[in-house]
């Protein structure tokens, strides 16, 4: 016996490519109508209907090695629904023959023909299963289903058809332009059938009179199972994403005009569409897929709260009207309206994903563009990983994505340049120790991981990256015997990276961060600690035909060995480097031409003290501007700034919204458009916090990026 | 960007509808927003795009915006198609652009006199 059913089940294997059944036991099952299909080759079909059991044929392991994943799904579910255990579970099934409404039963009241969820396929399988309907991002099936009865009062007219269609088009293309990055496509399974079912005939309930008949004239079985049988054919059949239904009625009497199951698989409105009319059939259909997409209902009567975990990142109902203040925004899920709060956004599964990364770990970033803004980050798994943003943004960020299953040390530098408007090039040192690369370009997409020489670098090593100009890549980086090195890239270079080479002889603690920068076009200019503990720099421009020139040291101040130099240029030929000492002072130097006896300083900072080593990390938002930012002895995020008409020297420190991070983590701060500020940093929790700034206003953040 | 924004009606046609593959292949540079397996589909573009899209298929339409449809390529690719893809054309070319007299707009979905789509809770 398979289960409680009250039918014999038979096993059906085809052969590999062959419309013969292998396993077809006689002429009678062979023309027996099927129950379930599982893939191209198995189908359980049914038997005797005057009791229970299952048919099932020795099945070699070659034929089981043979089939495909929801085929073999498809044979076991099948011999497990077999099995003791399973047998005495079902005869001891837990409320049985109780209404699901009963008192007393916990959890939401079932929407109407919720029952045969309850099928009887086996509990681990099913479960296991991935949802046909978890959030929506990508490719999406979605099967219209337009049924006519055998009366003029439970027929479309070809009018009505048209119209029903027009308005489920207009709803989802509502949905599937909202959010462009989310790459919502609806494909379409538009089938009107004919049932003879009349309006007042028995049935269990108000669905299943007009439904089980129609998934009958689509080719499933007459149940709850051949809608999802159905629904899942669609995803197969048009190789999307998700897949769910949409059934159309009239005249037939409804539990309730619209409804929808939380997660699919179906929706189930009736044409009249109560008091909102056909014409709302667009909207009340958009608010209906929220639905299957995971969203709850925001308006009062529904009885939402604030609480909940809904949607793909489990996250609170907060714009339901009965709680969020001011009643709620205005929103799909609220009220008949095309706007859409951020909650349902993010219950649709928009916006960023949850990422951990170890700490202390930098995560980078870069403006391709104004305006834009790409952060890249290594998690704790070792997974290299990025996230967007540009003003349009509907779900504010967007991310995280795996980059190209590109692998590295949890909390890898994974660094980025714009070598043109729009186009990103990535470094890392992957898990073998030799650099990779990846890149972006509009139209392309992502392409990498390549391998950049054979130079070998301490796991996690960061590999500085910089433009000098258009289309020019220079990286730089200590490798693990502790020389100081450089690669170089531009488009003439048709067999692909040249170097490594080592700059004059430099050298440093294996994986130290050499930090670059280019103060004018064509010029490079590197900093390093040096093996003493000293910071030294080198140089290089197109002019210097001996190639690079230096080192030369700046000052006598020691630092870790290891410590991350910052370094900016805040004006044509201008330098400013900085860095904190081995005993934890925050410190600056400057050079530019006209200083005749070279570097200027070290200067402390404004008293500002970190660990010794804590990395500084500095921007120009605009022409001889400085902003600067450091991980304090509190583990704190501070700030401070310098610009030429602050006669007093440095301002700050300013407690930067008292973001808290581990010693050693990197603020990572841009400037994407003139005078703004956007920072990045890994919080206590691994979580990638960001904070921003602009003219007139104070410090906005840290807001985390992901739940 | 679609013009489908994210307040007010889907006012503009920013979409184009096509039918089959031309000789230079699938469009690939448009957004595809909606399929009808296997020969419809509709693009996110605007209508002055129509005919460098139509290089790519058998047909090609847009909506103007007073609602009149502008084709190009081979009309007779639609007689070719099943009734399901039949259906979905016929209701794109005929869809309404606007609805000034939308009954219940803004309103929320309690609001008295109407019914909430979903049963509301016992």
């Amino acid at each position: 016996m398979a289960g409680d059913l009250p039918f014999e089940e038979i096993l059906v294997v085809h052969d590999d490519g062959a419309a013969e059944a292998l396993t077809t036991p006689d002429a009678e099952t062979a023309g027996a109508r099927v129950l379930q299909r599982f893939g191209d080759r198995v189908e359980i079909r049914l038997g005797a209907t005057d009791g229970g059991g299952a048919r099932m044929p020795a099945l070699s392991d070659e034929v089981l090695e043979s089939l495909s994943v929801t085929e073999r799904l498809g044979v076991e579910a099948l011999r497990l629904r077999t099995t003791g255990d399973y047998l005495r579970s079902k005869a001891s099934r837990p409320r049985d023959g109780e209404r699901w409404n009963m008192a007393d039963c916990v959890g939401a009241p079932a929407p109407p023909g919720m029952a045969v969820l309850e099928a009887p396929s086996a509990p681990g399988l099913e479960a296991a299963a991935p949802g046909t309907s978890d959030y929506l991002m990508g490719s999406v099936a979605v099967g219209v289903v337009i049924v006519n009865g055998p009366t003029v009062d439970t027929q479309f007219t070809a009018a009505q058809q048209t119209e029903v269609v027009a308005e489920v088009q207009a709803g989802l293309g509502w949905l599937a332009g909202f959010n462009p990055w989310a790459g919502v496509s609806f494909s379409y399974d538009i089938r009107p059938v004919t049932i003879s079912t009349q309006p007042n005939a028995p049935a269990a309930d108000n669905e299943s009179r007009w439904r089980d008949p129609a998934v009958g004239q689509l080719g499933f079985q007459q149940n709850w199972n051949g809608v999802w049988d159905y629904v899942r054919s669609l995803r197969t059949n048009l190789r999307t994403n998700w897949a769910y239904c949409v059934f159309f009625v009239r005249g037939y009497p409804l539990d309730h005009f619209a409804y929808a199951s939380i997660g699919g698989p179906r929706v189930v409105m009736d044409y009249a569409n109560d008091g909102w009319g056909p014409s709302n059939i667009d909207r009340v259909v958009a608010h209906e897929s929220g639905h299957i997409f995971g969203c709850p209902d925001e308006y009062a009567s529904s009885g939402c709260d604030c609480d909940g975990a809904w949607g793909r990142f489990g996250e609170p109902n907060s714009n339901c009207e009965n709680c969020a203040g001011a009643a709620g925004v205005d929103c799909l899920m609220r009220a008949n309206q095309w706007a859409m709060c951020m909650p349902t956004r993010r219950h649709l599964g928009w916006g960023l994903t949850s990422l951990r990364t170890i700490q202390p770990a930098a995560c980078h970033v870069v403006s391709r563009s104004l305006d834009h803004l790409d952060v890249f980050v290594c998690d704790q798994g070792g997974n290299t990983a990025t996230a967007a943003w540009e003003p349009a943004m509907v779900s504010w960020w967007e991310g995280w994505w795996n980059l190209l299953g590109g692998r590295a040390a949890p909390g890898a530098h994974v660094t980025v340049v714009s070598r043109r408007q729009d186009f990103l090039d990535v470094f890392a040192v992957g898990t073998d120790g030799h650099a990779y690369t990846c890149a972006w370009e509009p139209g392309q997409g992502w392409r990498g991981w390549w391998r950049i020489g054979g130079a070998s670098f301490p796991q996690g090593a960061m590999i500085g990256a910089l433009s000098r100009s258009q289309d020019h890549l220079d990286i730089f980086a200590t490798d693990a015997g502790g020389r100081v090195l450089t690669a170089a890239w531009e488009p003439a270079f048709t067999d692909g990276w040249h170097g490594w080479w080592q700059i004059q002889g430099g050298r440093a603690r294996p994986g130290a961060p050499v930090t670059a920068v280019s103060r004018s076009a064509d010029k490079l200019d590197v900093f390093v600690v040096g093996t003493d503990g000293g910071c030294y720099t080198a140089a290089w421009e197109p002019a210097f035909t001996d190639g690079w020139h230096g080192w030369w040291r700046i000052g006598n101040v020691a630092f870790p060995q290891g410590a991350y130099l910052g370094a900016v240029s805040r004006s044509q030929d201008k330098l400013d480097v900085f860095g904190t000492d081995t005993g934890g002072r925050v410190l600056t130097a400057a050079w530019e031409p006209a200083f005749n006896d070279g570097w200027h300083g070290w200067w402390q900072i404004q008293g500002g003290r970190a660990q010794p080593g804590g990395p500084v990390t500095a921007v120009s938002r605009s022409t001889d501007h400085l902003d600067v930012f450091v991980i304090g002895t509190d583990n704190t995020t501070y700030t401070a700034a310098w610009e030429p008409a602050f006669t007093d020297g440095w301002h700050g420190w300013w407690n930067l919204n008292g973001g808290r991070a581990a010693h050693g983590s990197f603020i990572t701060c841009i400037s994407r458009r003139l005078d703004f500020l956007d920072v990045f940093v890994v919080g206590l929790d691994g979580r990638v916090y960001t904070a921003a700034w602009s003219p007139g206003q104070p410090w906005g953040g840290w807001w985390p990026m992901g739940k | 960007m679609p013009v489908v924004g994210c307040r007010g009606e889907p006012v503009a046609p920013e979409e184009v509808l096509v039918v089959g593959d031309g000789p230079e292949g699938e469009p690939s540079r448009w957004p595809v927003v909606a399929r009808v397996p296997p020969h419809v589909a509709v693009l996110r573009a605007s209508p002055e795009e129509l005919a460098d899209i139509a290089r790519h298929v058998r047909l090609a339409m847009t909506r103007l915006p007073n609602g009149d449809v502008e084709m190009l390529g081979d009309r007779g690719a639609l007689d070719e198609l099943d009734e399901g893809a039949r259906l979905y054309v016929r209701a794109w070319r005929e869809r309404p652009l606007e609805k000034p007299d939308r009954p219940g707009e803004g309103l929320a979905w309690d609001h008295p006199g109407f019914q909430p789509p979903d049963r509301p809770p016992e």
